[in-house]
């Protein structure tokens, strides 16, 4: 009998999704999973989110990765009332300035479009033998000259999340949530409950069984998502998976954050983040429509917070910036994740998972990952969990371990030795064996899609293409020298990328001339 | 640069157009804006699409003439080779101009910088008693069935948008190429013959369902009429 019972149980669907958290983490969650499992909704399947109506969000993660087109799409979100209504603008990469030497002229884009021609040639390898790899993004993309003119990725009779070339977004990460929490409700049919969660309650088995709030009682669930923010309350707090630190690879631990209007209404607008380093860490700026919104990531065992506070003044006044209405926050950052993300029947979703820095937007993007993994695995009974569980724990404890290689590498191929936390940045008893392997082979051959094996990278080779020759690493040319077929094929994409170049540049309207159409008349669908 | 002029009996007395058709008057463009009331007229010989608008990205129904920039098929020595020539053509060089006035009158106006403004021309705008020339009177004809025909044209528009029924063109052979082809959309059979009842009932109270269809079939012009007349 007890069999039978234990079997039962095991076999029995999962029907109820609880949410504890509300941010973009948790409304991202929400809506991936509503939009996915609508089928199911049908037939009984809820999805309620937790949210508490005291705390408030983190709310600084403002810059995207392309996937973010996809997520919205997926969730039936229309691009033009994304844009009007959180203030958002394109991204269409990020350029890094002063990170190789540290010189004011040090400066390089890792644009979001692939090399030219990159599902076959490998373009890397044709400019290593001219000493041309410097310029490397500009030689096989359009999408550096686009920044340099402040032009968008796409016009204004390009179809909704269709572009012209690739491109993510830059936005409010307040207005976004809010933004997805009306759609969440409105159009996907979550249920809001607004509270503080109390309690955590278990199970004989050790699941969570639900958690007691404040004011709406006992939430019983069969599925809990964590996205209590650094918390974690669920998988940290009551499920005692612990927390493994990386600030031995990454050592930033501090942000200091402001909001910086703009001196006009016709102020041109980025569309792209500037990342600027500085003595001890970097400073992002990142244009929206209606402000900027700047921060300085550094590491305070290098910088005290008051001299870090200098630092971002220092910059904002370079940028002729008036943000003395603004109050600049102050975030500490633990920079590592949890040792396992999914546990019993939890998992956890954002910062509660784990937080690097915001150096290339890695943060809403793994929100991104873990939301649709969930809703395209999404466990049927509890018996399924176990194998969907260790399938999503050994998946994104390899994405974290990319991320970390992936971030690691923008410090490691350093020049600069103008401080101590520069040299520490570029030791390598600081590098990951994982990326150390990977420098090696470099030397040797450009990195291609060979070098990651899963089906779905968080940053592909072309994003390890970009930051690898941006930095200035050497490449040795093949000794055998490169076939006459490949070197053809090659000029004649190095050639069409100019092409392309001259005819976007000249075709596209401003940035900001497109956000105000876009306001104006919308995107077609079509 | 057009030169609008507001037309005034007095002012424009001795003025004289062309009637004429030639690359050198103006007439040298690949495609022109329509209403939706000329479409059973057009589609005997053009193939009409829709066409986003360079400016606002909003949609607008067009006559196809030529698959490459400034390409006109249908214009051969001073003629117009068709039957029916679109209003938008007929109507040059005249225009409405909204008046900022009480009653939101439209004025009829002259581009006088237009190549068909010509003092060599056959045709006066005003007899000698002042009143309006036939030539003027057919000018007007067509430029006040534009003007009524646009609410329609873009109701018409919107519903096939929000029904979501368009589709790009594909091109045929001879023009696989053409980005002006390629920027064409036109109404999905697929799409139109799985409509809900109520919404092809809706469509049809309006009248558009006999467009959406006339619409598709317009689409054969492309080869048919404009490919061969090169």
């Amino acid at each position: 009998m007890a069999l039978f019972r234990l079997k039962s149980n095991a076999m029995k669907p999962i029907t109820r999704v609880v949410i504890v958290g509300g941010g973009t983490a948790g409304w991202i969650t929400a809506g991936t999973l509503a939009a996915k499992l609508s089928q199911d909704r049908s037939k009984g399947l809820t999805i309620t989110l937790i949210e508490s109506p005291t705390i408030p969000a983190v709310g600084v993660g403002e810059g995207t990765w392309p996937t973010m087109r996809t997520t919205l799409k997926n969730m039936g979100v229309a691009e033009t009332d994304f844009i009007r209504q959180c203030h958002a603008t394109f991204k269409q990469g990020a350029r890094f300035a002063r990170w190789v030497t540290g010189d004011e002229s040090d400066a390089y884009y890792h644009p979001l479009v692939e090399p030219a021609g990159f599902k076959k040639v490998n373009l890397a390898t044709h400019c290593l033998e001219r000493d041309t790899i410097g310029s490397f993004s500009r030689r096989v993309s359009p999408q550096d000259a686009l920044c340099d003119a402040g032009k968008p990725p796409k016009s204004i009779c390009t179809p909704e999340y269709a572009g012209l070339v690739n491109y993510a977004y830059h936005l409010d990460a307040a207005a976004f949530s809010n933004f997805l929490k009306a759609h969440c409700q409105n159009a996907l049919g979550v249920r809001l409950i607004e509270d503080d969660v109390i309690e955590v309650l278990r199970a004989e088995n050790g699941d969570i069984s639900a958690v007691r709030s404040q004011g709406h009682g006992c939430v019983e669930g069969d599925l809990f998502i964590d996205c209590t923010g650094f918390r974690a309350l669920l998988l940290g707090e009551a499920l005692g998976v612990p927390f493994r630190s990386c600030q031995s690879i990454l050592p930033n631990n501090a942000a200091l954050a402001v909001q910086v209007p703009y001196s006009s209404e016709l102020t041109p607008i980025a569309s792209h983040t500037i990342s600027t380093a500085q003595a001890n860490g970097w400073i992002w700026d990142i244009g929206l429509q209606h402000r900027r919104g700047v921060g300085y990531v550094y590491s305070d065992e290098h910088e005290s917070d008051a001299l870090a506070y200098d630092t971002l003044v220092k910059y904002l006044g370079q940028t002729k910036s008036d943000f003395s209405s603004s109050p600049v926050r102050k975030i500490a950052i633990t920079p590592g994740h949890r040792a396992l993300f999914w546990k019993h029947n939890c998992v956890a979703v954002g910062l509660s998972a784990g937080f690097l820095e915001p150096l290339e937007a890695s943060a809403l993007v793994l929100v991104e990952v873990s939301a649709s993994m969930l809703a395209e695995q999404f466990p049927r009974s509890r018996e399924a969990m176990h194998v969907l569980r260790e399938r999503f724990n050994d998946t994104f404890l390899y994405r974290w371990a990319r991320i970390i290689d992936f971030l690691k590498l923008h410090y490691v191929l350093t020049q600069r030795q103008d401080s101590e936390y520069w040299r520490r940045q570029a030791a390598m008893d600081a590098v990951p064996d994982s990326l150390l392997s990977l420098l090696t082979l470099w030397r040797y051959q450009a990195p291609w899609h060979d070098d990651f094996d899963r089906a779905v990278e968080v940053f592909p080779a072309a994003s390890y293409q970009y930051v690898l020759y941006g930095m200035q690493f050497k490449t040795r040319p093949d000794v055998l020298g490169v076939p006459c077929t490949e070197s053809a094929r090659a000029s004649r994409l190095f050639r069409e990328v100019n092409e392309d170049t001259s005819r976007l540049l000249a075709s596209l309207p401003s940035h900001r001339e497109l956000i105000d159409k876009i306001h104006r008349f919308g995107l077609q669908k079509i | 640069m057009n030169r609008i002029e507001i037309l005034n009996a007095e002012q424009h007395a001795d003025v004289k157009i062309r009637i004429d058709y030639a690359p050198e008057l103006g007439d040298a463009i690949h495609c022109v804006p329509v209403v939706a009331e000329e479409l059973p007229k057009l589609i005997l010989e053009y193939p009409v699409f829709l066409q986003k608008s360079m400016q606002t990205g909003q949609f607008g129904l067009v006559a196809l003439l030529g698959t490459t920039v400034g390409e006109n098929a249908y214009l051969m020595k001073g003629h117009w080779r068709a039957r029916y020539v679109p209003l938008h053509v007929r109507r040059q060089p005249f225009c409405l101009v909204n008046r900022d006035d009480a009653h939101m009158s439209a004025k009829l106006a002259i581009d006088m910088a237009h190549p068909k403004v010509d003092r060599h021309g056959s045709h006066r705008l005003f007899n000698a008693d002042g009143e309006a020339s036939f030539v003027l009177q057919e000018k007007q004809a067509c430029l006040s069935h534009i003007a009524r025909g646009q609410a329609v044209t873009s109701a018409f528009v919107k519903a096939l948008l929000d029904l979501d029924l368009l589709v790009r063109v594909t091109p045929p052979e001879e023009c696989i190429q053409s980005s002006i082809v390629l920027s064409c959309y036109t109404v999905d059979a697929e799409k139109l013959a799985s409509l809900t009842d109520s919404n092809v009932m809706m469509l049809q109270r309006h009248g558009f369902l006999a467009a959406a269809v006339l619409l598709m079939a317009s689409q054969g012009q492309l080869s048919n009429q404009l490919l061969t007349h090169r």
